[in-house]
């Protein structure tokens, strides 16, 4: 419980976002059943994106959960709900990759993949929406962690730039380097590895 | 300075670049994930830690008298005295209450057995006594004091059972657990768990009407509830 403590305490109250508040009288707080059914989906991919392993989503999704149902009452509406939210996923998130074994056991190449799905032929068993997946958090998981949540934020939460560096606490301008070099690292891991499937090809044609 | 343009949205980024990124947009639960778990947790929320609740405000012990003071100003002390608590209590009762689920306001007393006799420790409103048949025993009810995170289990297992029952072919098991899960905690927490699950079995036991009445209630009562679309579904098939 003490980590579920630390994410808490991290600051998971919409209060300290600093955002504007929006009209409370006409924004009820939703039900803790109403709040999990409606968002549990959300939470679920944003860790996912966030380096926790699939097999590790739902007790991490419980966790953020258990957050919400604490924090709920005094959420004011300051944030939006799923900005909130993101922000508990983001402390849960970096508290499950402060484990050790978990940290030795995240995916961090292509190779790996090949070594967990077995040869390669069972990793074209796969379907191809699952191998580009497997390979996008594997590139994902090289980044940097500060680039990474960055990354996520901007280009796959779309969440805008001044509400990053509101969210994280950094400058816009910290935000903006580290999305360029996140983008960078990115476009040129797709680049290694496109060029790492076209070398066997060229061999196996000649 | 505005935002860059996102890589999704750049007709200048790799096309493998734009690929990956949507395929992490895209990752997800499988479909219904969040109802199939829902149980799980309101089992665990209701395992939280308790809360002490915080003591109740005595009454202030009455003002030591300077000895030789007129008995005025002792009437007059306790006047203020009275007026005080009176005050304090008035803005007690006006003070909103917390919107906290009843959960975190429990106390923690745990029920103690003494001279053969369950005498529960004093408990809060939040704090409920089920009564519950022991097994093999129905006449002999045992009154259970049940905190309400036992209560939760119970009522979680309970669910879990005749979800299983009902898995595993057996509809007439499902409907008995039914039955007990229903009269056991008629108002329970996971009473929209129950009414879902209650259409099952009844349409497993050959009951079809009486699944389509409970489920069509159901979707009148709970418009909004993400079951409702999955029993307009399930209504819609038959």
């Amino acid at each position: 419980m003490s980590s579920l403590n630390e994410i808490a305490a991290a600051g998971s109250n919409g209060a300290e976002l600093g955002l504007e508040p929006l009209s409370r009288m006409s924004v009820p707080t939703p039900t803790f059943r109403e709040v999990y059914l409606a968002h549990f989906d959300y939470v679920w991919g944003v860790l996912r994106r966030l380096g926790v392993r699939e097999q590790d989503t739902q007790d991490t999704a419980q966790k953020v959960f258990l957050v919400v149902y604490l924090k709920l009452p005094q959420f004011e509406h300051r944030a939006l709900l799923r900005t909130w939210l993101f922000r508990i996923c983001l402390n849960a998130a970096s508290d499950y990759r402060r484990s050790a074994p978990i940290r030795r056991e995240v995916v961090t190449g292509p190779d790996e993949i090949d070594l967990l799905a077995g040869s390669r032929d069972d990793l074209l068993e796969h379907s191809e929406s699952r191998r580009r997946v497997n390979t996008a958090e594997a590139i994902l998981n090289k980044l940097p962690e500060a680039q990474r949540v960055v990354f996520v934020m901007f280009e796959l939460e779309h969440m805008s730039g001044p509400e990053i560096a509101e969210l994280l606490g950094i400058s816009l301008g910290t935000v903006r380097s580290r999305m360029r070099l996140a983008r960078e690292a990115f476009s040129r891991e797709v680049k290694r590895l496109s060029a790492q499937e076209e070398t066997p090809r060229k061999t196996a044609s000649q | 300075m505005s935002d860059p343009e996102r890589l999704l949205m750049s007709s200048d980024v790799d096309p493998a670049v734009q690929e990956l990124v949507e395929s992490l947009r895209g990752i997800g639960p499988e479909e219904g994930a969040s109802l199939a778990t829902w149980p799980a947790m309101a089992a665990k929320v209701a395992a939280l830690p308790v809360v002490v609740a915080p003591p109740r405000l005595a009454p202030a012990p009455p003002a030591p008298l300077v000895a030789g003071a007129s008995k005025l100003l002792a009437l007059k002390l306790v006047g203020v005295a009275v007026a005080s608590t009176v005050v304090g209590a008035g803005v007690l009762w006006m003070r909103p209450k917390p919107h906290a689920p009843a959960v975190a306001a429990r106390v923690t007393a745990p029920a103690t057995a003494a001279g053969g006799e369950s005498q529960a420790a004093p408990l809060d409103s939040a704090q409920a006594t089920t009564t519950l048949e022991k097994a093999g025993s129905p006449n002999a009810a045992a009154t259970v004091p049940l905190t309400r995170s036992s209560r939760l289990d119970a009522e979680a297992s309970l669910l879990a059972k005749v979800r299983s029952s009902l898995r595993g072919g057996d509809p007439h098991a499902a409907l008995v657990a039914l039955n007990q899960l229903q009269s056991t905690f008629p108002n329970g927490g996971l009473m929209q768990e129950r009414e879902v699950l209650s259409v099952e079995v009844l349409a497993a036991n050959g009951n079809l009407a009486a699944a389509q009445r409970k489920a069509s209630a159901f979707i009148a009562a709970h418009p909004t509830s993400p079951y409702s679309a999955k029993l307009q579904r399930f209504a819609q098939a038959q």
